[in-house]
């Protein structure tokens, strides 16, 4: 079964001076990665955004068959004050979902954040915080990533574990875009370049 | 259900700031003691000068207090991730805006007549300052948290803030003062007060459906 | 958008807008001066002084007009950011940025001329009264208007923004009107009515109707002309624009 989760439709977009996308079309469909390539400033970042639909490109539109959709940008998207459990909650609040304690459980060991579960987010490193949103994204069930620069401040075994993590959950029928300026180390993702526009 | 989890969320996030939470309250004493020290030959005359200076400084803190209302969400990022959940964005704005209203609206309605009180003001017109300050809080509240979050993630202080919202702020404030002042002068306030009333069935079933959107707007920056 | 006739339609253009506008704006400037000009020495030389405030109140003729479309640009601004929130017209959202920095001209000259009627007549320039305050409230949701465009980067977010707030403000003029009416006579008694009750004698009106007419085809012409400019600015690297910049350059 393959089905479309997302689609890209003709986009341009033009802040300021420098066109980033002129009819842009990209569909994302289930099982798929997508990688953006590109140097700084040819528009990765914005791009998911407007994906995500926290931005609106100038002309053209985005079809979503799935919703809510997992993104995640340079923020972490972690309350500070909260531990990583309660922010764990928060999440499965935000999609409806019941917290599954076991799974969660699972994650965080997976992740190596059992003995954090209940510091605070401002008293994690970045890369724990990295992990972290991770786990987040998990927990939320969502079928669509969308990740930006996914494997900035992660140390080798984080980034040998999250490529493991994209590429279960496309196997298992979910997709992913995600930003990178430097090649990634997944055999299967289908390039889209964004520098030679 | 989701509504209590958010709201408990919200809440911890308020109590964990600790002192901090204090803030706007104790602004508000302060600026009510300013006025009511250097007016002090006034509001023993006339209770009519402590309720404009209570519901002034109510608008004044509650700004204050709005400045922040998305602020962190934003920065941690938090924010972007609520707008996302396109399904229950309107659940976590309703939540941001009774805990805004739990920690100003409220403390500010206990707080006002207390100080009345103890300025000598009668106790049935404490209590009708109380009222109007009861229905006029949460007004407050939903527009000033509409137009800040036309500005989230500008980065521009509480004084652009100030300027767009207090004249948006002038109907409850006159009508708020209105109804105590009447009620001073044993005159008929019931027309202004069913204008309170009309601002916050206004303002409270339009806002709240309006915010998702005009914050899923304020994410490009 | 079958309903909405041809010409209309193709104004909502940018482009179109640009080229066919360029004729209209002189010609709004000339009728709106002479227009004013003649209301303005009719109601000054040639009307009789009033009973009771003898010639002071012929600064009504400049006034009234002008407190008068002050308001109805506001109004007017709200319509079109509900145009804009609506149809997402790129035109609304030009009228809005334009025809802001007008009407908070054109307040502050009301309130200023206002504040000069108040001498003769009440002997101080400024009363806190009714309809001071909210000509003075509509002069900074004018501000507000114009502060938020600036401070927000992104065009289309700034529209969105502007439409909001200026629906919101429109939503507020009346009930701000009210309020201060009714706190105001809490207060102090009537200030002197400007006309009591007696009804403006017909001799009165001619040049006063022709005034408001005339302050309506001038900020008609200021508000097009700032529209055409903003097109310019916001169309700067349309091909259309480049071409029409190489033609006046030659």
């Amino acid at each position: 079964m393959s089905s479309t989760h997302l689609t890209v439709n003709n986009i341009h977009c033009q802040p300021g001076s420098q066109e980033l996308f002129n009819g842009l079309n990209i569909s994302v469909s289930t099982g798929e990665i997508i990688e953006l390539r590109g140097p700084n400033g040819c528009g990765k970042s914005t791009l998911l955004r407007i994906m995500a639909g926290l931005q609106q490109p100038d002309s053209g539109s985005i079809t979503r068959y799935v919703d809510p959709i997992g993104y995640l940008g340079h923020k972490f998207g972690l309350a500070s004050i909260l531990t990583v459990q309660e922010n764990l909650r928060w999440t499965s609040v935000l999609t409806g979902a019941k917290f599954d304690t076991v799974r969660a459980q699972e994650f965080l060991e997976k992740f190596e954040l059992r003995t954090a579960v209940n510091k605070l987010i401002q008293e994690l490193s970045t890369g724990q915080k990295r992990r972290c949103s991770f786990v987040c994204l998990l927990i939320g069930k969502y079928e669509l990533w969308l990740l930006d620069e996914p494997f900035a401040s992660l140390d080798s075994k984080g980034e040998e574990l999250v490529r493991e993590l994209i590429q279960e959950h496309c196997g298992n029928g979910g997709s992913a875009v995600i930003a990178s300026h430097a090649a990634l180390p997944l055999a299967q993702a289908m390039q889209v370049d964004l520098g030679i526009s | 259900m989701r509504f209590w989890a958010l709201y408990q969320r919200e809440m911890l996030i308020e109590f964990r700031s600790g002192v901090e939470s204090f803030i706007p309250l104790v602004f508000f004493l302060l600026v009510v003691g300013t006025f009511a020290f250097t007016l002090r030959s006034f509001i023993s005359g006339d209770a009519r000068v402590l309720v404009a200076v209570i519901w002034i400084t109510t608008l004044f803190t509650s700004m204050l207090s709005l400045d922040k209302l998305f602020k962190r969400d934003h920065a941690d990022g938090t924010l972007a991730v609520a707008v996302l959940h396109s399904e229950a964005i309107t659940a976590t704005v309703v939540t941001k805006l009774v805990t805004h209203w739990s920690v100003t609206g409220i403390p500010i309605t206990l707080l006002g007549p207390v100080v009345g009180l103890l300025s000598g003001m009668h106790f049935d017109h404490a209590l009708m300052l109380g009222f109007t300050l009861l229905i006029g809080t949460p007004t407050i509240t939903m527009l000033g948290a509409l137009v800040t979050a036309l500005l989230v993630g500008l980065g521009r202080g509480g004084e652009l803030l100030t300027v767009l919202i207090l004249p948006l702020y002038i109907p409850i404030l006159l009508f708020g003062i209105s109804v105590c002042h009447l009620h001073i002068e044993s005159a008929s306030y019931t027309s202004e007060l069913l204008w309170c009333f009309a601002l916050l069935t206004g303002s409270t079933t339009a806002i709240p459906l309006a915010l998702g959107p005009v914050l899923k707007m304020s994410q490009d920056s | 958008m079958k309903f909405i006739p041809t010409w209309l339609h193709r104004l909502a253009s940018p482009q179109h807008f640009f080229g066919d506008i360029k004729s209209w704006i002189m010609w709004l400037y000339v009728l709106g001066t002479i227009g004013f000009l003649v209301g303005s020495v009719w109601g000054l030389a040639f009307v009789p002084p009033e009973r009771y405030q003898g010639d002071s109140f012929r600064i009504l003729y400049v006034h009234a007009p002008i407190a008068h479309v002050a308001q109805l640009i506001y109004i007017s601004i709200a319509v079109a950011g509900v145009v804009h929130l609506v149809w997402k017209l790129k035109m609304a959202d030009v009228y809005m940025s334009a025809a802001a920095p007008v009407g908070c001209w054109l307040t502050a000259l009301a309130l200023a001329s206002g504040m000069i009627w108040g001498m003769p007549t009440w002997g101080t320039a400024w009363v806190w009264d009714a309809r001071i305050v909210s000509t003075l409230i509509l002069l900074f949701l004018f501000f507000g208007l114009i502060v938020l465009r600036r401070v927000v980067p992104n065009p289309t977010r700034a529209a969105t923004a502007l439409s909001i707030l200026a629906i919101v403000g429109a939503i507020n003029i009346p009930i701000i009107k009210y309020s201060v009416e009714w706190f105001e006579t809490l207060h102090q008694p009537a200030s002197i009515e400007l006309f009591g009750d007696i009804a403006i004698a017909p001799v009165f009106l001619t040049p006063l109707f022709i005034n408001i007419a005339s302050i309506y085809v001038l900020a008609a012409g200021f508000i097009l002309a700032n529209m055409r400019y903003l097109v310019v600015e916001r169309n700067a690297s349309m091909t259309w624009i480049q071409g029409w910049i190489r033609g006046q350059s030659q």
